[in-house]
Parts: C-alpha cells; sequence; structure tokens
C-alpha cells in the first residue's frame, strides 16, 4: 500500500527526479544568491565617497583593492597608508589649490566586479585610479585603455606579464605600475640562492587559484635554470587548501636545497607548519643542509613579505625564510616620509607595504600637476614627464620609455631573522639586526623580516647610496659590512 | 606505503571536520526539511569568537565551551530571524530558507569583519601537546595530537548523534517535526522548541568544527564558503539528515581530494572538479545520498 500523498511530494515518496529538481532550484537559487552578495560585495566599500556636489574643488581618484576577503590585509595596509597620505597632501594645501578625496572600491574575490567598479569610479570623475591588487585587473584593461584613464598597478604585476608599456600593449599607454615585478624578485632570489647559498637543487609549491596559467611557474623555472639550479619538484595547492601533506611527501622525495612557496601568508603559513610537523624544519646555516630534509624556504613576497605568515604559523616559523622586496619598502628608515606621517596623523606604525599607495598617488598627482588639467591623456603624458618623484620613501621616476617604477638594483632580500621563540641558535653565531635592540622599532616584535643587504649590496648602493649609506651606518639590518658574509 | 597512508591522514582530519559541519546541516534538514546555508558562516562566528576571547587573555580551553554555547545561541537566532518568519507567509519555506539563511550567513560574515576585523588569525589548538608529544611521523607521515583529537571528537559526537536520532525520545521528536508538525504537536512534542534546538546545535557543531580545524585551517573569512560548501555537499552526498551519512559523506569528499593531490602533481587544480563529479554521481544513482534513508519524506517546514 503506497503512503498518502505528501502536501509537497505528490506520491508521498521522493523520486529521483524530484529530489535532482529540488536540488537544483536549491543550486540555482544558492548560485543567485551568490551573485547577489558579490554583486553586494563588490559595491562601495566608498565610506571615504566624496560629496556629489562640488566636483571641481576637489580631485577624486579612485582606489581599488581587496577590503574585504581573502586579500583583506592588503586592503588594510592600502586603506591606512593612504588615510595618512591624503591628510597629509590636504593638510599643505592639497593640488593645485584642491583637496585630494579618496573613493574606494572592493571588488572582493570576485573579477567579473572590476569592470563595473571601474565604471563606477569613471563615472564619478576620477582623475585617475590605483589598483591595489583587488581582483578583475585583467577584466578592466579594456575600459583603462578606451578612455586613456590614468592606472598605476600597486599590488598588481602586468609588467612580468609583459602587458607593459613599452615591453607590451596589453594593458595601454595609459598603465603604470609601483609593484616589485614578480620577475626582478625570482631572478635575485634565484641569484642569492646559487651565488650566496651554493644551493643546487630547488622545488617549486604554487597556488594554482592565484595562478591558473602557471606564468609564475614559468617564471620560476626560468630564472632558477638560468641561476644553474636544478629544478627538482613542482607542486600545485588551491588558495584555501588547509592540508598540504601529499605535495610535501612528493617534494621531498627529491631533497631539494631550496623550497619556493608561492602564495598568500596563510597558504605559506600552512606549509611552513605541516613542513615542520614533517621534521623538515629548517635554519639558515650551511649545517642545516645535513639530516634527512631541511629545505630553505623562499617565500613569494605576498606570502612572506607580510609579518602575518609569522603570527599565523606560530612557533613552527623558522628564521632564514627568504623574500624579496626592494629598498623603498624599509618603511621604518628615518628619511622614508611614511611612517612619520602614520605616527602624526594615526598614530601608527608601519608594518610594511605601506609605501607603495602613497607613492602611486603621488605619480598621478605629479601627472595632474604637471598637466594643469585632469584630462587623461594629458596627465598620463604629466606622469612621464613629471621628473624624479620623492613622496613616502624612495624616489623613483616614470617616463615614456619607462613605466615601471622599480628597477633590479632596487630588489633586496629579506630574511625572517629572529623566531618565536628568540633567535635560533646558529654557527657561526651572528648579531641580530639593531632594529630588534631595546627601545628600537621592532624591539616588541616577535618575528619579522629584516634585510640581508650582503647579497644584494652592491646593486643597492649603486642605486641609491645615500639611502644605503644610511641603512649600514645605523646598522639596520644585519650588523654587517660589504666585507662580511652572515651565514 | 607513505602515499596511501598521507591520504588516510589526509581524509581522517579533513574528512572528520567536514562530517562535523555536514553533521550540522543534517541536524537542520532532519528537523524542519530546510538546508541551512548560515552553516558556513557559523563557523566564521565561532572562529573568530575563539580568536577574540583568546585575544582578550583566555586560554583557548576556556574559550572553547564559551565558544560553543555563543555560537548554539547564534544558531538560534538564525531560526528566529531566518527560517520562522517564512512560516508566517505564503512562500514555501524550502525555497525561502535558502535566500534567507543564506542572507542571515552574509549578515553574520559581515558583522565578524566589523567587530573583530577581516585578517586570518592563529588559534591554538585546543591540544598542543600530550606528554610532550608534539607530531610524530608514521611512515613518514605527519600526525600531530590536534589531528587525532578532530578524528576521536567527530567519531564521538557523530555516534552519539546517531544513537540519538535512532533511539531516543529526542531524536523521535526530531522525526516527527519533520513528518508532520501538527501531528507532532498533537502528541505533546513542541515543535518550534524543536526546530529551535536543531538550530542551536548545528551552531554548537559549527563551532567544535571550526575550534578543531583551526590549526590547519587557521581562523578566516573565507572559510564560511569553502567548508561550508564541502560540509553541504558531503551531507547531501552522505544523505541529508543522517548521521552515518554526514561522516560518510566528509569523508568521501576528504578523500578524492587527497587521492587527487596525491596522485598529481597537478591534482590540486581538480580536485573540486572530481568532488562535484562524485556528488552528481552518485545522486544520480542514488538521489537520497549514500546513507540517506530510501523513500525518507521531506517535511516542509
Amino acid at each position: 500500500m503506497r503512503p498518502p500523498p505528501h502536501p509537497g511530494w505528490p506520491g508521498g515518496e521522493v523520486s529521483r527526479r524530484d529530489l535532482l529538481r529540488w536540488a537544483g532550484r536549491l543550486g540555482l537559487g544558492a548560485a543567485a544568491a551568490a551573485s547577489a552578495g558579490a554583486g553586494l560585495g563588490a559595491c562601495a566599500y566608498g565610506d571615504d565617497e566624496a560629496p556629489a556636489a562640488g566636483a571641481s574643488d576637489e580631485l577624486r581618484i579612485g582606489v581599488v583593492a581587496p577590503f574585504s576577503g581573502i586579500g583583506a590585509f592588503l586592503g588594510d595596509i592600502v586603506d591606512r597608508s593612504l588615510d595618512a597620505a591624503v591628510r597629509q597632501v590636504n593638510g599643505t594645501g592639497g593640488v593645485g589649490g584642491r583637496k585630494v578625496a579618496l573613493v574606494k572600491r572592493d571588488t572582493g574575490i570576485d573579477p567579473s566586479a572590476g569592470p563595473r567598479v571601474y565604471a563606477d569610479l569613471a563615472g564619478r570623475g576620477a582623475a585617475g585610479v590605483l589598483w591595489c591588487g583587488a581582483a578583475g585587473f585583467s577584466q578592466v584593461l579594456p575600459q583603462v585603455r578606451r578612455d586613456s584613464m590614468p592606472l598605476v598597478a600597486v599590488f598588481n604585476d602586468p609588467y612580468s606579464g609583459g602587458q607593459l608599456h613599452p615591453d607590451g600593449d596589453g594593458a595601454g599607454r595609459s598603465v603604470f605600475q609601483v609593484l616589485l615585478p614578480d620577475r626582478f624578485a625570482k631572478e635575485v632570489l634565484a641569484s642569492y640562492a646559487a651565488s650566496d647559498r651554493g644551493y643546487r637543487t630547488a622545488a617549486y609549491l604554487y597556488d594554482s587559484l592565484i595562478d591558473p596559467g602557471a606564468t609564475a611557474r614559468r617564471r620560476f623555472e626560468r630564472s632558477f635554470r638560468a641561476a644553474g639550479i636544478e629544478i627538482t619538484g613542482v607542486e600545485s595547492f588551491s588558495l584555501l587548501d588547509s592540508d598540504f601533506g601529499p605535495q610535501l611527501q612528493r617534494l621531498r622525495q627529491g631533497r631539494p636545497d631550496v623550497l619556493y612557496v608561492d602564495g598568500v601568508n596563510t597558504s605559506t603559513a600552512g606549509i611552513v607548519s605541516q613542513l615542520a610537523d614533517l621534521g623538515a624544519a629548517y635554519v639558515d646555516t650551511p649545517s642545516a643542509r645535513e639530516g634527512p630534509w631541511r629545505p630553505h624556504v623562499f617565500g613569494s613576497p605576498a606570502g612572506a613579505g607580510d609579518r602575518s605568515w609569522v603570527e599565523l604559523a606560530g612557533g613552527k616559523a623558522r628564521v632564514g625564510t627568504a623574500t624579496a622586496w626592494h629598498v623603498g619598502g624599509l618603511v621604518y628608515l628615518p628619511s622614508f616620509a611614511i611612517a612619520g606621517w602614520m605616527r602624526r596623523h594615526l598614530r601608527r606604525e608601519p608594518t610594511g607595504g605601506e609605501e607603495s599607495a602613497p607613492d602611486a598617488l603621488a605619480a598621478v598627482l605629479a601627472g595632474i600637476r604637471k598637466a594643469g588639467t585632469t584630462d587623461h591623456a594629458r596627465v598620463v603624458a604629466g606622469m612621464e614627464t613629471a621628473g624624479p618623484i620623492t613622496f613616502a620613501s624612495l624616489e623613483f621616476e616614470f617616463t615614456a620609455d619607462r613605466h615601471l617604477s622599480r628597477t633590479p638594483d632596487d630588489v633586496v632580500v629579506l630574511v625572517m631573522e629572529r623566531g618565536a621563540d628568540g633567535p635560533v641558535p646558529t654557527e657561526p653565531p651572528y648579531a641580530l639586526g639593531r632594529e630588534w635592540a631595546d627601545g628600537e622599532a621592532f624591539a616588541d616584535v616577535p618575528a619579522g623580516p629584516t634585510h640581508l643587504v650582503r647579497p644584494t649590496l652592491e646593486a643597492n648602493r649603486r642605486a641609491h647610496p645615500a639611502v644605503m649609506d644610511q641603512v649600514l651606518a645605523r646598522s639596520y639590518g644585519t650588523r654587517c659590512t660589504a666585507a662580511c658574509k652572515v651565514h | 606505503m607513505t602515499d596511501v597512508l598521507q591520504v588516510v591522514v589526509s581524509t581522517a582530519t579533513v574528512g572528520s571536520a567536514l562530517a562535523l559541519v555536514a553533521l550540522g546541516f543534517g541536524v537542520v534538514f532532519a528537523a524542519t526539511g530546510v538546508v541551512n546555508f548560515a552553516q558556513g558562516p557559523l563557523l566564521v562566528v565561532a572562529g573568530y569568537g575563539a580568536y577574540a576571547l583568546t585575544r582578550a587573555g583566555l586560554p583557548v580551553v576556556a574559550a572553547f565551551p564559551l565558544v560553543v554555547v555563543g555560537t548554539a545561541a547564534a544558531g538560534a537566532v538564525v531560526e528566529l530571524v531566518a527560517l520562522r518568519p517564512l512560516r508566517r507567509g505564503t512562500m514555501p519555506a524550502d525555497v525561502g530558507a535558502v535566500l534567507t539563511t543564506f542572507a542571515a550567513g552574509l549578515v553574520a560574515v559581515d558583522l565578524v569583519r566589523l567587530l573583530v576585523d577581516a585578517s586570518p588569525h592563529r588559534l591554538p589548538p585546543l591540544v598542543g601537546s600530550v606528554a610532550g608529544w608534539e607530531a610524530g611521523r608514521v611512515a613518514g607521515v605527519a600526525v600531530t595530537p590536534a589531528d587525532v583529537l578532530v578524528v576521536v571528537v567527530t567519531l564521538a559526537v557523530v555516534a552519539g548523534a546517531d544513537v540519538t536520532q535512532r533511539r531516543t525520545a529526542a531524536g523521535r521528536a526530531l522525526r516527527a517535526v519533520a513528518e508532520d508538525r501538527e501531528a507532532a504537536a498533537l502528541v505533546g512534542v513542541n515543535p518550534r522548541a524543536v526546530v529551535t534546538v536543531a538550530f542551536a546545535a548545528a551552531g554548537a557543531l559549527a563551532a567544535l568544527a571550526a575550534v578543531l580545524l583551526a590549526p590547519r585551517s587557521f581562523v578566516r573569512l573565507e572559510n564560511g564558503l569553502l567548508l561550508g560548501l564541502q560540509g553541504f555537499v558531503a551531507a547531501v552526498l552522505g544523505g541529508l539528515g543522517s548521521a552515518r551519512g554526514a561522516l560518510a559523506g566528509g569523508y568521501a569528499v576528504a578523500a578524492v581530494s587527497a587521492v587527487a593531490r596525491t596522485a598529481s602533481p597537478t591534482g590540486a587544480r581538480y580536485e573540486y572538479l572530481l568532488v562535484f563529479l562524485l556528488f552528481l554521481a552518485v545522486l544520480a544513482v542514488r538521489p537520497t545520498g549514500l546513507l540517506g534513508e530510501r523513500g525518507e519524506r521531506l517535511e516542509k517546514a
């Protein structure tokens, strides 16, 4: 006897067709809700949106950053650094008497939100746009090219993909870049591994969700092979993975001297933690290469350049993790303005990365000053002819033939010098950098990147002699001169 | 041998946490016939709640029960604001609940972002070491006390839920409300209380999953989407409403992911595709899931 019919389910039983139809309805509903949610999330972060009236008395600059989602730490850096910089600019007269007003937008993790957000900024009369690592950069380039919108890639890297003028036309003539290119970072780290450390083998572990086309992977292979290093393994993981056991097991078989981790801070911390669980803890001395497997971990600037990965890894973070950044990123140097602005206006200390967005802002404002107008094409020309700019940190310049503010001579290698439990004993022993001494900037910081200047010192001095003299005179970083080898 | 053991360990640890999330979906479904899409965001609420308490100085062991109670309360609030109003309207609850619970989840995550922050954080493990043992290796595969804890707790919780569902008055009340609210009320069951308790239990399960998995996955806003989606897939795969099904589904999802990554260096690119293919394949053959009960009625709330 069949059960009585149920109001919601004719026939009283759940047929396969009913369940699939119901699941499909749920799936569509969830997808619709997700799209609505993403759309809402991609809307205004904009609590700094300028008032509608009085467009002529302010300069609107669009800022697109990941203020939410997995890249939110970048959004935090951008938010506070630009806050301090804009207060500084407006407090000293603005630009031609006009105040700078930031219009901030968030694309979350949705690349399709990029064009929508850009259209919103362009519609609001943005004189320029700072694109700070937000999703949707590639998707927005056609519109940027069409509008000749002055756009500075702050935490995006069209240069390494061959898209930045004059090396390529993919980004268009109006796009500039202040981010240290990944290509420079990998080349310098490869050189450091081979020449300074004497390593012969390396493996690569990268985020296939962030790098679906494996372009960063190919860059790694080119750079390290060019340095004479054999690649023993390449593995991938997904951005939100929490288990890296299978990948590490496979990589361990090749016993690489270097393990290059290309991912964000959470992935770097997770990998380092699980590496420690495997007994592969590493220290930055030659003797660490004995034993079963103690790879020297190199992290991407996005994953290991910020202290947050150390906080996430806790006691499993180890001294010696290397990454690359640029001289202008030594934000605690007294001659770099950003630290003082943040202390004065926000009562905060910089932690790293705060120089980039303000320098990008300065470039756009310099272009507007030079052009005497906010006409996009003329602002772009103004940015190319404004000459050297010194604003938040290091002096830089754009020209018609150079839309990238960094050069290979700007690259420094950063090495985490002190672990969460204090300095790791090494043989021979070495002295911590001065910034960890009592009363100095990092005295209360359990761990963080510092800079190992020796491998890149000559090049850095060539490019920025006055700054590097200051670095060495005050012993920031290792207590080291050109003559000594730290490890 | 190492590869096989790595798959086993990866499956057991990640799968156990997914099973807890799936069980949370299942408990609510068993009582109401609706899918609570706020289950994933409740993981975020629990994780950041635990982080906030430990940041304030409370040891994680002391913070844990507070987080469980707090997230259970949050689960009850979800029922109050997202589901109960639907019963007064004309929209079928199973459809409306998709949107309202999803919206409640979005609000919850945004509140976390505003009240705590948006950054990922580390949470100390509930058990960092046992008699000095912090991490061991079995045939080269790392196993930590936190890994063992998540597996043991999950098995215990699922066993308890299964027994409760099948052999206790509370379990019968849950099934009665799902079958026929009015009839259940006539025999003395309070449907409203049963549903609220179900949502609270789901919240508690989310807290358990969040804290136990934190040593691996950290506390981050994205866990709501990822673990919530994977947990939902595991719940349906195993059989919505079945405690054993939640366990089977959790381990199935984790196993596919672990095998994909073990089998190939590029396996991480396809692991989620393979999980969804398995999901579709199982539902095509067995629509009620691996261990779902055949002919089970799905009562609208």
